[in-house]
């Protein structure tokens, strides 16, 4: 829960199915414990008059240890109507998929070729460019095809990528969990797409640096090195190197030392 | 040294990629490993054990530090980088020519060219420094030079204690 506030007026009060994969019975007034997940149960307490609280989820596969206690007045897939806890959850990457799987909460839209287009529209581009995104970012771009629900098409795609930012992942989920407008979770997702392709270019799309010592090597040596290299690049199915930037240096600029 | 050219113990950067930034981002890599195999049959027997100390302790980010200290100012450079980049494009462009005229084989093509690496490379030292993902390759004799001064640069930005300042 660390560095993740409760913002409030942003709780929906959505309610959500309960379930329990220990301790299955569970009944009015019965005395559970509770997974790491749920210890975000802060209590449980009665709402003011007139005002609901939002509610508590539990979803099934839950198996880390017990860390407290809690009451959980009613169960079943009947929403509890009092209980607070402290927002937003703090979900893995493994259970945002099983989460975006197994819940309803997100109203569908209609189909994944829907949501390629809303995307491709945030990105202002066209389709078969937000395409080539997604799949220089490794994700199966036929896959899209085989989902209906755009939830289990993010899960997908944010359980192929094995380090999201732990903030954006605590966005998703939120997004996720608290039904944002479509609109939300299509920028999100589009976020989550730049993301992942920015670390990509930074990490694999560096150029290569190259150091010639002037004294040993002429322009025209510098430059069959060169053309050596790109042959070289091309020859491994690479189309040919070009030249990003030229700065000469001179290292005897470095002042004397005092 | 004549005006407009770089003295003997300067240093060209150049900073190169692939035309296509997505096959870059694919095959860099495999650009590097072929290099890597090159440099390591190239540094065979020469006592390298130094520039492995120092290929360890370098990394990009140092060399970027001083490429922005050892810029040479002026616009004196202009002749000899133009010099550079004009053949280098007139070759690619004489490949090309030939490439339309005469398909090559890619294996055989492979080996060509890292035997003509390696032949260009040969009386020199060749050195990689930086992470993976961010490498740098020093060509030359003076890289130990480079890396002294490099060094300087770097000692230069710590922060200095009132004992060292006196």
């Amino acid at each position: 829960m660390a560095g993740l506030k409760r913002r409030p007026g942003r709780f929906r009060t959505k309610p959500v199915r309960v379930q329990f994969r220990r301790g299955a019975v569970v009944k009015e007034g019965t005395l559970v414990d509770v997974s790491r997940r749920s210890a975000l149960v802060k209590g449980f307490s009665r709402p003011a008059p007139g005002r609901r609280a939002p509610v508590l989820t539990f979803f099934p596969g839950e198996s880390e240890p017990i860390t407290r206690a809690c009451r959980v007045v009613r169960s079943d897939k009947t929403p509890v109507p009092w209980c607070a806890f402290e927002f937003p959850v703090p979900l893995t990457l493994e259970e945002l998929g099983a989460l975006v799987l197994k819940s309803d909460l997100y109203p569908s839209i209609s189909t994944d070729q829907e949501l390629a287009e809303e995307i491709a529209h945030l990105f202002r581009g066209d389709l078969a460019s937000f395409r080539e995104v997604v799949e220089a970012a490794g994700f199966p771009v036929e896959s899209l095809s085989n989902v209906s629900d755009p939830r289990a098409i993010i899960s997908s795609f944010v359980h192929t990528i094995p380090s999201l930012r732990p903030s954006l992942q605590g966005d998703v989920a939120r997004a996720l969990l608290y039904a944002h407008p479509k609109s939300d979770l299509l920028r999100l997702w589009c976020h989550v797409l730049f993301e992942i392709t920015n670390a990509e270019a930074s990490t694999k799309s560096t150029p290569l640096s190259l150091y010639f010592d002037m004294s040993e090597f002429s322009a025209a040596g510098i430059a069959d090195v060169l053309h050596h290299l790109s042959e070289l690049y091309r020859s491994i199915g690479g189309d040919g190197l070009i030249i990003n930037e030229m700065t000469l240096l001179e290292p005897s600029l470095v002042p004397e030392g005092v | 040294m004549p005006e407009g050219q770089a003295s003997d113990n300067a240093y060209l950067r150049i900073d190169v990629m692939g035309k296509s930034p997505k096959s870059w981002a694919e095959l860099r890599a495999k650009l590097l490993s072929s290099l890597y195999k090159l440099i390591d049959d190239i540094s065979e027997g020469q006592g390298c054990s130094w520039f492995e100390a120092r290929a360890a302790e370098f990394s990009r980010a140092i060399l970027d530090y001083a490429k922005a200290k050892l810029a040479r100012p002026g616009i004196e450079n202009e002749k000899t980088l133009a010099e550079v980049g004009d053949l280098y494009a007139e070759r690619e462009r004489k490949l090309a020519e030939t490439r339309r005229i005469h398909a090559q084989a890619d294996a055989q093509e492979l080996e060509t060219e890292l035997k003509r690496l390696t032949i260009a490379l040969k009386m020199t030292k060749v050195m990689l420094v930086g992470d993976p993902g961010d490498e740098a390759m020093l060509f030359g004799r003076q890289i130990d030079g480079l890396l002294a001064a490099v060094d300087q640069v770097r000692g230069e930005s710590k922060p200095q204690t009132p004992g060292q300042l006196e």
